[in-house]
């Protein structure tokens, strides 16, 4: 089986991607996720991919980010001069009407698209380390809140920076002593709900005030690969297996097979990307 | 009658001051006291200007040093003066009675301190920036660009002929300067030039010579880097004619990819940017200040970027991580600086763009509105606003809407009893009791029927409780976003006791004619 670095979804297909190339999973996988299809991909060393209902944007490629185009073939996007491998890339909670879309890249910071990915524009202000390996937006606002906020938050390999709008101007609030590879933002981030950031070597960090302030919590795996928020809790992937948690603070493993990714589907259903493939998580 | 004007000027029910200049047919709306009371030249009556030049004198002090608080201090100083010379009038000493209101004010300014709590968050900056503009929108990005700028932080307002509102992130070091040749335009269609991880050569001397440019090609080879940004005062002749030929090779053969750039900076603006180039990127200045000259250039000299960009004669240096932690010294020198300059002080900007080169960038503010008169006094609103955030990021915020005043009234009256000195404690009893008058004027201003009662219930409550005049109840400061800089506050009291204690202890006024004149009131 491939192993997979990032997942997407559109409609009833799962799109997964990893060194070995590109994969779909026709009917969510929920028949078989033991026969992925091989799909034509834009570039060796893919990283990262999301699907935005009508074309499917590859991260990782020499020349950034490309995307499919209507005749099936693949169109590279503007970088703003950026050589940067894309790591990560991460839609506007409400994609569909803003067409907002940023990338996190190894060495040459954040870049953000307001059109679908076709451009993208070097959003560095404020970031004092350009290796980006994760990005997490926060739910959208509830309605008539004041002032209006898009939040942001950027993992790198010296700590963890926010962005109160939309990407455009990060903070470094946390200086971590390793790498933070993951992050998520829980559902309930407006009403204090928690965000987490995953670490490699220095384990697990919550912060409880809208992501101002971040402390490590005891007694969590050391190297965190991948972290999920769900309405009811939270999934955490180490080198060795996934974990369960209801409060972000005491985790329980689960017997699976360690993840590199995670994704929540529209049905709900939680699926996993790690080195034996894709799998639900029960 | 000063305070009588400006006192409109206080709290949400506030409305601006109409200045209407005959001569030139000009209405301005003021609503910043400062502004307000530097248009009154005289009040015609030789008595009465004494007093009003003191006054626009204290206000016009206070603006420079804090960037707002006037009506404030004015309301205040009125007080002062009213009761002041009520008791000087009944036979109390005045030296006396002005050293009592002294204390007083330095017991008011330690429970103010006392009250003070820090805030970071863009929410609460938006709410301390919303009691200044009142409105929404500019509170809220003036809040998020406070957040993401920090103290020191620089924004440059610009000015539309129509409603519009936006702001803008410029990262990096910006510069202003002139590309030496379009052929060093990587993107020829959109006129700029993107250099990725180049090496830096700085000079203080033109590059005009083949050996001066194959030197810095060599070294930029021999740093490992492929491209190179040459900071030059010009670059001409055989250097430009060599840097080109090599900038016209197909990208996959050319080994280094060039801009030479030159900066428009000329004496010292130019000397300080050089410096700070090199701080940010760890270059030698090569030539007449440095140890060699480009002709002897060695990639030690070179420094390193980020990222470097020339478009539309700006160019922008973005530092490498790493050499953050190089420049804290420089960074702590300016910021030291800056703190102990005035507001209109015109070194400020020049320092404020330099640390803003050295911090990571600046913020630009786009601000319009269909009449001018509204775009002024909005762009007035912004600045001021501005100033206080960053007073707010140095000292933290109390109650608004004056009721951080009304509760030191408590620890002013408990000195009074413990002052010996009847007179000194008399002096201070008219400090605790004007305390209330900022807050009163409030509620005058919004038409509030009892003013008196609200003020004891917000006093029974302490801190951090205030009256929001707009919901008509006493609320939280904090939860409800009524905040005020505790630096401005503590200066509006110093002020007011200040010229109020000036007033009232001076004896003898001579009035000139024909006074010097002075651009400073």
């Amino acid at each position: 089986m491939p192993v997979i670095l990032s997942l997407t979804e559109h409609r009833d297909e799962i799109w997964a991607l990893g060194p070995e190339g590109l994969f779909l999973y026709k009917d969510g996988g929920a028949k078989n996720f033991s026969s992925p299809l091989a799909m034509p991909q834009p570039d060796h060393h893919p990283s990262c991919c999301y699907h935005d209902g009508e074309r499917l944007l590859v991260g990782g490629a020499t020349y950034g980010v490309a995307y499919t185009t209507d005749d099936g073939g693949w169109r590279a996007s503007w970088m703003d001069g950026v050589t940067a491998p894309v790591v990560c890339l991460a839609p506007h909670p409400h994609y569909e009407h803003t067409g907002v879309l940023l990338a996190g890249s190894s060495g040459g910071g954040i870049l953000r698209s307001a059109n679908r990915g076709r451009d993208f524009f070097v959003c560095n202000f404020g970031l004092v380390d350009f290796d980006v390996l994760t990005l997490a937006w926060a739910p959208p606002q509830p309605t008539g809140d004041w002032p209006p906020l898009e939040v942001v938050f950027a993992g790198a390999s010296n700590g963890i920076y926010r962005s109160p709008n939309g990407g455009r101007g990060w903070k470094q609030i946390a200086d971590l002593p390793a790498p933070v590879l993951s992050l998520a933002v829980s559902p309930a981030f407006h009403h204090g709900g928690p965000v987490l950031a995953g670490t490699e070597g220095a384990g697990l960090w919550r912060s409880d005030d809208g992501g101002y302030t971040f402390r490590p919590i005891p007694d969590a795996p050391e190297v965190i690969n991948a972290l999920l928020a769900l309405p009811d809790g939270w999934l955490l992937s180490d080198a060795e297996r996934i974990w369960r948690s209801q409060d972000g603070n005491r985790w329980t493993p689960l017997d699976l097979p360690p993840a590199l990714t995670f994704l929540r589907t529209r049905q709900g259903a939680v699926l996993a990307g790690g080195m034996e493939g894709v799998f639900q998580v029960e | 009658m000063l305070a009588d004007m400006v006192a409109a000027t206080l709290g949400p029910h506030r409305g601006p001051v109409l200045h209407y200049e005959g001569t030139r047919r000009i209405v301005e709306a003021l609503d910043d006291a400062a502004t307000a009371l530097r248009r009154i030249i005289s009040l015609g009556r030789p008595d009465l200007d004494v007093g009003a030049m003191l006054a626009r004198h204290v206000i016009w002090r206070l603006e420079q040093q804090v960037g707002d608080g006037g009506a404030t201090a004015l309301v205040l100083m009125r007080a002062l003066v009213d009761e002041g010379a009520r008791q000087i009038s009944a036979g109390f000493n005045a030296m006396r009675l002005t050293e009592g209101m002294r204390r007083g004010a330095a017991v008011a300014v330690e429970a103010l301190r006392r009250q003070s709590q820090r805030i970071d968050g863009e929410r609460n900056l938006a709410a301390v920036a919303r009691t200044i503009v009142q409105d929404d929108d500019l509170a809220a990005l003036l809040g998020e660009m406070s957040y993401l700028l920090g103290a020191d932080g620089h924004i440059q307002l610009e000015s539309y002929v129509a409603p519009y509102l936006e702001r803008q992130y410029l990262g990096g070091a910006h510069y202003g300067a002139e590309i030496a040749s379009m052929y060093f335009y990587t993107e020829m269609e959109r006129r700029r030039s993107v250099l990725v991880a180049p090496a830096v050569a700085l000079l203080d001397k033109p590059l005009n010579e083949a050996a001066q440019a194959i030197a810095l090609l060599e070294a930029t080879i021999r740093a490992g880097r492929k491209a190179l940004l040459i900071v030059a005062p010009d670059t001409s002749g055989p250097a430009l004619n060599l840097l080109v030929a090599n900038q016209m090779q197909p990208a996959e053969k050319r080994k280094v990819t060039i801009l030479a750039v030159k900066l428009r900076a000329v004496g010292d603006e130019r000397r300080f940017a050089l410096q700070d180039l090199a701080a940010i990127t760890g270059a030698a200045v090569l030539g007449e200040i440095g140890e060699r000259t480009a002709r002897e250039a060695r990639p030690e000299d070179l420094g390193r970027a980020q990222r470097a960009e020339f478009s539309e004669k700006n160019l922008v240096v973005t530092m490498e991580g790493a050499r953050r932690a190089f420049i804290q010294e420089q960074i702590a020198d300016l910021s030291r600086r800056l703190a102990v300059l005035p507001y209109d002080d015109e070194e400020r900007p020049v320092l404020v763009r330099r640390l803003a080169a050295l911090t990571g960038g600046i913020g630009v503010l786009k601000i319009g509105a269909y009449h001018q008169p509204e775009r002024e006094m909005r762009r007035a609103q912004a600045e001021r606003a501005w100033k206080v955030l960053s007073a707010v990021h140095r000292g933290g915020v109390v109650a608004g809407g004056g009721a951080a005043l009304l509760h030191c009234r408590h620890a002013v009256l408990e000195a009074a009893t413990r002052e010996s000195d009847a007179e000194c404690a008399s002096g201070m009893r008219i400090v605790a009791n004007a305390l209330s008058a900022p807050q009163r004027q409030m509620l005058c201003n919004a038409g509030v029927s009892a003013p008196a009662l609200i003020l004891d219930r917000v006093a029974e409550q302490g801190p951090p409780m205030t009256y929001d005049v707009l919901k008509g109840e006493i609320v939280d400061a904090q939860r409800a976003g009524l905040l005020d800089a505790t630096d401005i506050v503590a200066a509006v009291l110093q002020a007011a006791v200040s010229g109020a204690t000036m007033a009232l202890s001076t004896d003898t006024i001579v009035y000139h004619r024909k006074p010097q004149q002075s651009f400073t009131p």
